[in-house]
């Protein structure tokens, strides 16, 4: 059972799709967070937030990172404690926010970064982003006579913020809302508190209007991305890693990718390249989470 | 009041100067040739302790406007510098600037916008639509003084838009000269801490963001015609304690008592400008010179009140833009006089691009051409390129052409 | 709201009670929703996950069990795939 929310930051209702897993994400975010925030949040589904509680400060779409900067040494400067928060989606993380949140990132800024990833630019009508998977359907990879769906693999961010050597980067998922909560309070000790730097977490949001599916089924696909393995759930406090979800048993991607009519082109050539995939990037996964567990003894 | 200490400093190094004077609390930077100094200079200041700001290496001048924007919606008092290409590149949060209307003041050392580092004014005049306020100056000392009346007119509640502080890139910044320097005590008085109207604080959320709400937009404009009146107020003020004036504040004449003819040029030409004036003067020539200090908010007013006054006026710039068929600076000057009673005539002399020099020859030759215009009521050519290769002068010398 | 205008247009607008409901009301899903959810509070056990889950969080948490505003909630069905004790279903609204 969750724990209670202290403060409802934000007001329903949204202006987005129904069953969308951004205005969960945003919602536990800021209700965890709580009302002493001022969250930037660039062009992205994410301005269907809806109203909130806290402060907000406007931002271009490839500036959230340095209007966060700005937010952030702002307050510092006049001795007030606030949480910066950005809530972007992949397009403001992967592709046009990379510049100013690398260089947010290596700076050290006390942002907490809240990437709420729908694999696509979904705001402006699903056209496909760096976070894209491979062989998905957009609406700029369209499935043709010539090409069917996205031609290349997608970017690891959380894996590129690592690389920056910020102290905190998770992922999390809707679908296992404590893990989540417990990571927005981690982060929150870490940027807010000990202004110690960037903490990112990056939250799969299975967007059933992008992805195509009943809106009812969110959750659950959610959760199969994890169970799959696709998603791991982890975390990287200062370096060290931590597997925080480890799922009884793995299942395959074709169960995830079938439910998906963004998939449903693809040839069974292409689900088991997928599955391929996977199964050697959770294998490192375990190993790392093995081989961090032995390290801290 | 304090002493005023007299060093010799660069434009770059006089803006520094300002802005610690000013006690800014948020300063973003990113390095751009010839504003790099100012940054550096004002780095060394925090490294110090001489300058209790938060100090951002920003990545990008896109991201440095917009980390300005935000750090002064919390309510500090914030700068940043830049020019040419770097002033391009930020222009999408340049130009929305002022839609939240969070005073923020820069710099720019004029560069043009283009392959090379040197100065013209392709960059602020590609700006001039985006509702911030542009002084131009003409030498280190008056980029110092106006940096500081900047805050001051920015912040003010009547006001509250961003401002632009134009100097010449390289030939003012660049260029050591003997300054006064304003004791802090005294800009202490004159710029008390900024006082917000509103910020982003979460202890009392609002709606930040006016979404060019169509009358929002008029009252920016209402705001920007009110800024004619403090900034004048801002020059006098200033000129009370640190004893130095700069005309109105918005323009500035030099001899043009009883003149027929009148050149206005802006930003250092105005230095060479000078010097050409008095010469002619005192060779019986009925010239005068206007200075023009703030392109936005144009000076109307003044120019109507020019109009009633001489026969020709003559427009000197650093701009040009394509397709026009001249400067931007002549366009505003004519459209200012465009309803006087008696029009006087125009003339427009494109002069000083891409880092070329504005020669003592050059603005003679405009000095000339409208006061022509003034005794002969005519014009015979609207606008003179003033390049070496076009000028008539140079190619019967050279053979050229 | 005083009638003197302290801030510009459009600009330091306090997020109000006044808004808020003025929102809600504005944009009432009465008015487009197809499937409404219904609780059967005998089967719910309590859990919460549909509280945790709900996209909007529409559904508050009292003594007898959930409670959903029905002004804001878009019948998006999430609540019903995700409660395990089969306690809400989705019901076709009535044009």
């Amino acid at each position: 059972m969750a724990e209670e929310i202290v403060e409802r930051v934000t007001i329903a209702p949204t202006g987005s799709c129904q069953g969308c897993g951004m205005s969960l994400i945003a919602r536990h975010a800021l209700d965890t967070l709580g009302k002493n925030t001022c969250v930037v949040i660039p062009a992205s589904c994410g301005g269907w937030a809806g109203l909130m509680e806290c402060a907000r400060s406007p931002t271009v779409f490839p500036s959230a990172a340095a209007a966060a900067t700005g937010a952030a040494r702002g307050f510092e400067a006049l001795g007030k404690k606030v949480n910066v928060v950005v809530i972007a989606g992949d397009g403001g993380t992967y592709d046009i926010g990379l510049q100013s949140l690398s260089g947010a990132a290596e700076r050290g800024e006390n942002i907490i970064w809240i990437c709420q990833n729908n694999e696509a630019y979904m705001n402006t009508g699903i056209q496909r982003s760096g976070a894209t998977p491979r062989w998905a359907w957009t609406t700029t990879t369209p499935v043709g006579r010539v090409t069917k769906g996205k031609q290349a693999w997608n970017k690891d961010m959380a894996a590129i913020l690592e690389a920056h050597g910020v102290p905190y980067v998770a992922k999390a998922s809707v679908a296992f809302i404590p893990d989540y909560r417990r990571k927005l309070k981690k982060a929150q000790r870490i940027t807010t508190e000990e202004r110690r730097g960037l903490s990112y977490i990056e939250v799969l949001n299975t967007c059933p209007t992008g992805w195509r599916y009943s809106p009812d089924q969110m959750i659950r696909v959610a959760r199969l991305a994890v169970q799959t393995g696709l998603w791991p759930l982890y975390e990287v406090e200062d370096g060290v890693f931590r597997l925080t979800y480890r799922p009884k048993e793995i299942l395959p991607m074709a169960e995830y990718l079938k439910i998906q009519g963004r998939f449903s082109h693809l040839s069974e050539e292409q689900i088991k390249t997928t599955q391929t995939r996977v199964t050697d990037r959770w294998e490192k996964v375990l190993e790392r989470a093995d081989a961090a567990a032995k390290a801290s003894g | 009041m304090g002493e005023q200490k007299i060093d010799f400093i660069n434009g770059n190094e006089a803006v520094a100067y300002a802005v610690k004077a000013a006690r800014v609390q948020v300063v973003v930077a990113y390095p751009i040739t010839p504003q790099s100094p100012v940054t550096e200079k004002l780095s060394e200041y925090v490294a110090n302790g001489e300058l209790g700001a938060s100090f951002v290496e920003i990545e990008g001048e896109h991201s440095c406007f917009a980390a300005v924007g935000s750090a002064s919606g919390t309510g500090c008092r914030v700068f940043t510098a830049t020019c040419g290409p770097g002033l391009a590149y930020g222009h999408e949060n340049v130009q929305r600037m002022h839609i939240s209307r969070f005073p923020v003041v820069i710099a720019v050392p004029n560069r043009a916008l283009g392959t090379t580092i040197f100065c013209d004014h392709s960059d602020t005049m590609a700006e001039a639509t985006c509702g911030w306020i542009q002084l131009y100056t003409e030498n280190s000392q008056e980029v110092l003084d106006t940096v500081i009346q900047a805050f001051k007119v920015a912040e003010d509640h009547r006001v509250l838009m961003p401002v632009m502080v134009c100097y010449d890139g390289y030939v003012t910044s660049h260029t050591g000269e003997t300054i006064r320097l304003p004791a802090q005590e005294d800009v202490d008085i004159f710029l008390p801490p900024r006082k917000a109207l509103y910020t982003t604080d979460p202890s009392q959320p609002l709606v930040t963001e006016a979404m060019n709400i169509p009358v929002a937009e008029w009252e920016h404009e209402q705001a920007m015609q009110s800024a004619k009146a403090v900034i004048r107020e801002a020059n006098e003020e200033y000129a009370k304690i640190f004893g130095r004036i700069y005309g109105n504040g918005l323009t500035e004449r030099f001899m043009c008592e009883g003149a027929e003819a009148v050149l206005v040029t802006m930003s250092s030409t105005m230095g060479t400008a000078r010097e050409v004036v008095a010469e002619m003067r005192s060779q019986g020539y009925r010239i005068g010179l206007l200075k023009l200090k703030s392109f936005r908010p144009f000076p109307t007013e003044d120019f109507r009140q020019l109009a009633g006054e001489v026969k020709a006026v003559g427009v000197l710039e650093r701009n040009e833009t394509h397709g026009s068929g001249c400067g931007e600076a002549f366009k505003e000057v004519r459209s200012a006089m465009y309803d006087a009673s008696v029009r006087p005539k125009t003339i427009n002399f494109i002069g000083g691009l891409g880092g070329s020099d504005v020669r003592i020859q050059d603005v003679r030759f405009a000095c000339e051409k409208t006061l022509e215009a003034a005794r002969t009521g005519r014009v015979e050519k609207e606008v003179h390129w003033l390049v070496p290769e076009l000028m008539p002068a140079e190619r019967e010398r050279t053979g050229a052409g | 709201m005083s009638k003197e205008k302290k801030t510009p247009e459009g600009v330091g607008v306090p997020v109000t009670e006044r808004q808020v409901a003025a929102t809600k009301k504005r944009i009432s899903a009465w008015a487009w929703r197809v499937f409404r959810p219904v609780f059967d509070l005998g089967e719910c056990k309590m859990c919460w996950a549909c509280y945790d889950y709900c996209p909007e969080g529409v559904i508050s948490k009292s003594d007898n069990g959930p409670v959903v505003d029905l002004d804001t909630c878009k019948g998006c069905g999430v609540c019903a795939t995700e409660c395990r004790f089969k306690a809400i279903k989705m019901e076709r609204e009535e044009v």
